[in-house]
């Protein structure tokens, strides 16, 4: 038999009552007494092999002709690249790919975090690839980050589209707030 | 050349300059038992002990090391502490546990009966992004079983 339960739901601090429907069946217990595996400790199957650094991590692999990248990163909040020059990176004689915002979509002509992947290089090692990243020229733009989420969705500056009800507008008073103070 | 003892065993290493003790370890003599995660000296995964005394090898030059005694994870794979790591369940993702194991290991050789503040105090460079810290000081504690 089923039977309804009142209950509330909280989203950033507006609450709502709920009822929702519960099936009456009682859950069959567990008869009282030590458990064979609930309750008791279980020693890690690969415990002392990574204790002794002999697990394989990524970074543990070396394969044959194996290449590493190197990211270029954005040293900006956000700002704009107004011209990438890979020539000399690709011109180095251990660096095997350069590549910038217009071979590859994840990284970014507009970065919009400090960090952002701009450039990559390849090289036969880590080091190396690290080292090309110098030789990566580039004049940047610098931008105003946006850091305010109201002001964010005034301009309309979504990451992804918004996925709205039909009732909701892209007002910002339309986006509800928890009740914390603002600045 | 440089020459230098790793875990009791003899090698003459020929390297560029620059060449940091955990490339050494991992690429030249594929130890790779000791990690590097941050690669500039914060967390302790690359923690190796030079003559017993734990150093980050990540920053530390091939070229300065020469004739001294490195001892890594591998040299202590049997040390009690392995087990006791495990048995005080005290790693998750377990990249940093190398490193905190030769930190522990030199605290122990010093100090064979650890309170819970040496302990702290003695492993403090060593960072876990998995919070096992608890049960990293329980496993240090009770090294001996």
């Amino acid at each position: 038999m089923a039977r309804l339960i009142r209950t509330e739901k909280e989203v950033e601090g507006r609450y709502t009552e709920q009822w929702i429907v519960v099936e009456e069946d009682v859950l069959e217990q567990w008869p009282a007494g030590p458990r064979g595996i609930v309750g008791r400790a279980a020693r890690r199957v690969d415990g002392h092999e990574r204790a002794r650094g002999q697990a394989t991590y990524t970074a543990d692999i070396s394969l044959p002709g194996m290449l590493h990248a190197a990211v270029l990163r954005s040293p900006h909040a956000r700002a704009r690249v107004k011209k990438i020059d890979l020539t000399k990176a690709r011109e180095t004689p251990w660096v095997r790919g350069a590549i910038g915002p217009d071979d590859c979509h994840v990284l970014e002509r507009e970065p919009s975090f400090q960090g952002a992947p701009v450039a990559a290089v390849a090289a036969q090692s880590a080091e190396r690839a690290r080292e090309a990243l110098d030789m990566i020229e580039v004049e940047w733009e610098v931008l105003e980050p946006l850091l305010d989420p109201d002001e964010a969705v005034r301009r309309e500056s979504f990451t992804d589209e918004p996925r709205l009800s039909p009732s909701t507008t892209t007002s910002a008073s339309a986006w509800p707030r928890s009740t914390s103070p603002r600045a | 050349m440089v020459e230098l003892r790793v875990n009791g065993h003899a090698y003459e290493l020929d390297a560029p300059v620059g060449r940091t003790l955990a490339e050494a370890l991992r690429l030249d003599l594929g130890l790779t038992g000791t990690k590097v995660a941050c690669g500039e000296g914060h967390c302790g995964a690359c923690t190796v002990q030079l003559d017993g005394v734990p150093v980050l090898s990540c920053i530390t030059l091939l070229h300065t090391v020469g004739g001294r005694e490195v001892t890594t994870i591998e040299g202590l794979a049997e040390h009690p502490l392995v087990d006791a790591f495990v048995r005080a369940d005290a790693l998750q993702c377990g990249f940093c546990t190398p490193g905190q194991i030769v930190s522990a290991a030199a605290l122990v050789e010093s100090t064979p009966q650890p309170t819970s503040e040496e302990v702290r105090h003695a492993m403090s460079g060593n960072l876990c992004r998995c919070g096992a810290y608890p049960r990293i000081e329980e496993a240090v504690v009770a090294w001996r079983g």
